[in-house]
């Protein structure tokens, strides 16, 4: 005779076998979650990110609307489960068994399910891990040596995450086991049966359209309308959780591409130190250096001013970044509001800044640009690129006073010339050095390229080494941005990752289980449908349409059925990815085209679309092929 | 003469290792043209697998049809599906018309599968509504009219193709008598008018009683035959109604 144990794990395979989706989304939901507490307690990253406890945060947060949306998809795929089933249940009823022993059975169900899930799970999720880790310190610009590693902590709090996730769901399902009895589960199967009946509901139809009567045009039409209107709530619940999966993907790519490439272009030197005196003295600065790192290539240089600040009024009335902030009731700047201000908005330096051609092209030099001519009398404006399109043609073609000449602007140019202060705040106009010498020197810069990167110790004796540093400004940035007078790029971009990745872990995580809960979700349902739309192939292959016709009339099917909440999804993806790419630029200076990441969000949302399109392809198919041979 | 439908030497067995049950056991008789013929039998004894094999919707283990002297069960999926598309209409208990489209939309279909001509089968389509009576439903979906009207339609559905043999599978099993009875009305109106061969499958001796000859099947073997002749329909049900006592 068979135990209720037997029974349960007989009703496992079976459970398998017909929903097999949901057992992989389940693998996969395992396999994520492991791979991502992995990087909570990973010694590697914790050592190569001093704040990873910022990372274990944002994983933390990300958990906790994982776990939600992973027992909301448990507790729906076991109500199916019941539904479905509820001749089976009340048939183990009317042979005597209790409610409660019903349940019991199901909860073994439940355990054999969650224990065949996890094991393959946390072994994919180890492999997931080590891709998960390649990308982590791909980020860091660190080797990463693949190895193998299950942490115990890890495994454990997979397993109760996993758990909690199965067991809320069964808490839930419980309250429905217990207040059923036999004819209400025989009447949920009739309410079953029903649904699929009216799934066709409309009104009466007004004539065919013509174009219809062609190929399959008018049966996929026809299933495709009548699941449109029987999906609807699913649809929009599927598109939700697409366009949470979207934007999360957006943002996770913006940030991504910041941390690849802004760094570079923001702080395009190795070293850089700002001091306020004009008279350049970095002696105990290239002295560390010298002995820490080594010197490739150094210049120091002096920053000038003439007193006067036309750049920096124009650049507070015209930029978005200020608004009206400094605009006076005549339209224009009031240095009263300037000076009032409070919020951060005091960027500039108090006049405008210059530098010398010689110093200008020494610079170049060192990021490997060609050197610039300037005539006596001209002047090129270097600018942030984020900046240019802002100018007006006022500003392109200005004309400076410099001493008694007249310098008229050559060009405007925007390589990345670390604008944060050092070569000015935002600008510096490059002059000829004889124009520079009537000029005041205004402060002064040490710029460096060193033989060894380094970050930590040396930072901190240079910071040691520096004093007079005050006074530095740093042009309209961002929240994002690192200032400081001490630039040692390798330690802006430890500082910049190390909060810059958590952050794209955690959107990357979220987007992409709540991608495995929405196909699995529109998979699940639509191999449910199987039954229902078998009868109507069936009744197209007695009609006479071949196997191949039928077959590619499923794939039409079951593909316009994936694409809609996915094209649905893409329009509200596209509004949010557009308003955070607008926060992203004022962010981090970075000219994001937020067309960029919804488009690329969209292409890998695609592949797993993809690999869920084909499993629900070949288990739709199946299903349809599969019972014909004894009905007929 | 040649018979317009052969079958010869059937069998049909269902199962594997062990287990086979004889659905048709060695089945033999001829169908001629335009001739409305009926099987009966009890539950199980094989009638609706003798359908299915005969209408190429499933194989036969053993034997051979011939269709207008072709031997269908030599003929590959593909070509049997072209063979239903262009010689077969079906009519079946439950109807099944497509509950996504509207009845009119069902009757298209044949005609859009044999890749008619928009405007011919709009044309075709307006015909045999118009002859089954059932013009004012057509823009309607099938839960929206009478068991009746969604039978009628099957049998337009069925008709609407002009084919050579309507296989019926218990189309009265679903209505009502005063419906079934117009149903069976209407076949013999079909088999009449159009000279349609109509193979039924039944266990109503009452729709059994339209038929010109009724074969009997037991345990998947023909154990009666009788005709109608020039017997008046009452006769002939009594005949049915004692053969099957028999």
């Amino acid at each position: 005779m068979l135990s209720k144990n037997q029974l349960a794990r007989r009703n496992v395979k079976t459970a398998i076998i017909r929903e097999p989706v949901y057992f992989f989304t389940m693998i996969l939901i395992a396999a994520l979650m492991f791979a991502f507490n992995s990087l909570f307690f990973s010694e590697d990253v914790r050592r190569a990110c001093e704040t990873a406890s910022v990372l274990a945060v944002f994983l933390g947060i990300a958990s906790v609307l994982i776990v939600m949306i992973t027992a909301w998809l448990i507790q729906y795929m076991m109500r199916q489960s019941l539904k479905i089933r509820s001749r089976e249940f009340g048939l183990y009823m009317l042979f005597g068994m209790k409610g409660t022993e019903v349940f019991q059975i199901f909860r073994k169900e439940t355990v054999f399910m969650v224990g065949m899930a996890y094991i393959p799970g946390i072994l994919a999720g180890e492999l997931l891990k080590q891709f998960l880790m390649v990308i982590f310190f791909h980020m860091f610009r660190t080797e990463y040596v693949l190895k193998m590693d299950f942490q115990l902590v890890t495994v454990c709090l997979t397993a109760t995450l996993y758990l909690f996730c199965y067991l809320a769901a069964l808490l839930k399902v419980r309250k429905q086991f217990s207040k059923m009895n036999i004819r209400q589960l025989n009447e949920m199967e009739r309410i079953n049966e029903a649904d699929e009946k009216i799934s066709g509901k409309k009104k009466q139809r007004k004539r065919t359209k013509k174009w219809l009567l062609k190929g399959n045009r008018l049966f996929l039409c026809r299933a495709i309308e009548s699941e449109l209107y029987s999906m609807r709530k699913i649809i929009i619940f599927v598109m939700s959780l697409l366009v949470v999966s979207i934007s999360g993907s957006a943002v996770a790519m913006m940030y991504t591409d910041y941390q690849n490439h802004q760094i570079d272009s923001e702080y395009p030197f190795d070293v850089m130190i700002y001091h306020q005196a004009p008279k350049p003295e970095f002696q105990r600065e290239k002295d560390i250096l010298e002995s820490e790192t080594g010197i490739q290539e150094s210049h120091e240089y002096v920053i000038y001013q003439n007193g006067v600040s036309m750049m920096n009024e124009w650049l507070y009335t015209h930029l978005m970044y200020f608004g009206d902030r400094f605009i006076s009731g005549e339209g224009a700047f009031d240095a009263e509001k300037l000076d009032a201000d409070e919020e951060g908005y005091d960027v500039y330096y108090e006049y405008d800044t210059y530098m010398k051609v010689s110093d200008y092209n020494i610079l170049r030099k060192m990021l490997g640009q060609k050197p610039v001519k300037l005539r006596a009398d001209e002047y090129i404006l270097q600018i942030k690129r984020r900046l240019e399109p802002e100018l007006t043609n006022e500003i392109r073609s200005r004309t400076l006073l410099c001493d008694t000449k007249e310098l008229h602007c050559k060009e405007i140019s925007t390589v990345d010339f670390e604008q944060n202060g050092h070569n000015g705040a935002d600008y510096v106009l490059v002059i000829p050095d004889d124009a520079a010498n009537h000029m005041t020197p205004y402060y002064s810069v040490f710029a460096a390229s060193i033989k060894k990167q380094a970050a930590g110790t040396v930072f901190d004796k240079l910071d040691d080494a520096s004093s007079g540093n005050d006074g530095l400004y740093w042009g309209s940035n961002h929240s994002i941005l690192y200032v400081s007078p001490i630039l040692l790029k390798k330690q802006v971009e430890t500082e910049l990752k190390a909060t810059l990745v958590p952050f794209i872990f955690a959107f990357a995580y979220v987007s992409i289980v709540f991608l495995c809960v929405a196909i699995s979700f529109l998979a699940s349902h639509l191999i449910s449908t199987s039954e229902s739309n078998r009868r109507r192939y069936l009744l197209l292959e007695k009609l006479g349409m071949n196997q191949t016709k039928i077959d590619t009339v499923i794939h039409e099917q079951l593909a316009v059925n994936y694409l809609i909440p996915l094209c649905m999804a893409l329009i509200p993806g596209c509004l949010i990815a557009n308003h955070a790419s607008k926060g992203f630029i004022l962010a981090t200076g970075l000219r994001a085209v937020w067309v960029k990441y919804v488009f690329l969000s969209f292409l890998w949302i695609l592949m797993l679309y993809m690999i869920y399109f084909i499993l629900t392809d070949i288990f739709f198919r199946r299903n349809i092929h599969h019972r014909k041979e004894g009905n007929i | 003469m040649e018979a317009y439908i052969k079958v010869e030497d059937v069998e049909k067995y269902y199962g594997s290792s062990g287990i086979i049950t004889k659905a048709v056991d060695r089945v033999s008789f001829e169908i001629s043209k335009g001739e409305f013929i009926g099987i009966m039998g009890e539950s199980g004894s094989g009638k609706t697998s003798l359908l299915n094999v005969l209408a190429t919707i499933d194989t036969a283990t053993a034997g051979h049809i011939y269709f207008e002297g072709k031997d269908i069960t030599k003929m590959s999926e593909d070509v049997r599906s072209e063979f239903r598309k262009e010689n077969l209409g079906f009519i079946f208990q439950n109807f099944n018309l497509l509950d996504t489209m509207t009845l009119q939309e069902n009757i298209y279909m044949p005609l859009i599968l044999n890749e008619q001509k928009s405007n011919d089968i709009i044309k075709r389509t307006e015909e045999i509504i118009n002859i089954l009576g059932i013009k004012e439903a057509g823009n309607k979906y099938p839960y929206q009219v009478s068991g009746g009207q969604q039978q009628r339609c099957s049998c337009a559905r069925a008709l609407v193709n002009n084919p050579k043999l309507i296989l019926a599978d218990e189309p009265t099993g679903a209505l009502d008598p005063q419906n079934s009875e117009n149903l069976m009305e209407l076949l013999l109106e079909i088999n009449k008018k159009f000279k349609t061969t109509i193979l039924m499958v039944t266990h109503d001796s009452f729709s059994a009683s339209y038929c010109n000859r009724i074969l009997f099947l037991e345990n998947g073997k023909i154990s009666y035959e009788i005709y109608r002749g020039a017997r008046s329909r009452e006769e002939y049900l009594g005949a049915i109604l004692d053969a099957q006592k028999a």
